[in-house]
């Protein structure tokens, strides 16, 4: 112990020591103050459902589409009128996607207005324009398109 | 200079107490006079502009983020949450000038601190307006194509 306290070399280890640790305590402070940047600005484009909204249109203007393919091919075989089985298809699919939005929490309602054609009969080539009410509710963002206007001509 | 170093005579130990104390006493008098700029309104302001821009970024992306979606008939609006108080401040979300200067500008009312986002030019097209405070309990951006 006395050597130790006595001896003086190795000034220039101990100095470095010094100027590390200021170094340390430098970049903890600088380290501290990232962690607060960008939180709410990140959280604001993750929690807002975007996509799900957009993909909840898509979907229904897709399987808008599909529906009246659909219905013209079992027409044939059937002696149901075209906006019968359009309607019955729709209530499938609106059943359909409620449910799968209710599994991730959001309550979304997609009901058919009308069926539209300009000419006033449902033959393959007549209906052009679907009207669709679309709500959408996950607690926080309540979208309402009152209604979607699907063109399905062909 | 390999002199200096290895010489250790010239210093007693009462007068390398009295240099210490005083360097001590000129450290903690010139802290101690400063100590709230240095440790309260220093800290206050880094933390007052990262979290009003960060603020300010957020209705920025909302916006950008719902203009996106808008329906062509119909509704939009979405509920958000914000902090009271950016360090120590309360402070007021200010849109009514987006329609000239599109930005968005967040405003503490006490020191007059104030931090702008620009929105991208949505403005142009769809009216943006209204302000809210921080300490207000209601958020909420809504869109109304009807209006």
């Amino acid at each position: 112990m006395e050597s130790l306290r006595k001896d003086t070399k190795g000034q220039w280890i101990a100095l470095s020591g010094l100027v590390l640790s200021l170094i340390i305590i430098g970049l903890a402070a600088l380290a501290n103050q990232a962690a607060m940047a960008g939180y709410h600005s990140s959280n604001a484009a993750l929690e807002f459902p975007k996509e799900n909204i957009r993909e909840l249109n898509l979907h229904t203007r897709d399987n808008a589409k599909i529906i009246k393919d659909l219905s013209f091919e079992i027409n044939k075989t059937s002696n149901e009128s075209i906006p019968d089985i359009y309607t019955q298809l729709f209530k499938n699919y609106s059943s359909q996607i409620e449910k799968l939005h209710a599994i991730h929490g959001e309550t979304v309602d997609v009901s058919l207005v009308s069926i539209n054609s300009t000419n006033g009969t449902y033959g393959i080539n007549d209906i052009d324009i679907i009207f669709v009410n679309i709500t959408y509710n996950d607690g926080r963002t309540h979208y309402e398109s009152k209604p979607e206007v699907i063109e399905v001509g062909a | 200079m390999r002199q200096l170093f290895k010489n250790e005579e010239g210093v007693s130990t009462i007068v390398e107490y009295m240099l210490f104390t005083l360097i001590c006493i000129g450290f903690f008098s010139i802290i101690s006079i400063n100590a709230e700029d240095i440790f309260i309104n220093d800290p206050n302001d880094v933390v007052m502009k990262d979290e009003m821009t960060d603020i300010g970024n957020m209705m920025s992306t909302m916006i950008t983020d719902m203009y996106l979606i808008v329906p062509p008939n119909g509704n939009i609006d979405t509920e958000y949450r914000t902090p009271v108080r950016a360090g120590r401040e309360e402070y007021t979300i200010d849109a009514d000038i987006a329609y000239e200067d599109q930005i968005i500008e967040v405003i503490s009312q006490s020191s007059g601190k104030k931090v702008r986002v620009t929105i991208g030019g949505i403005a142009t097209t769809m009216p943006i307006n209204g302000t809210v405070s921080s300490s207000s309990t209601n958020h909420m951006i809504s869109y109304d194509s009807r209006r």
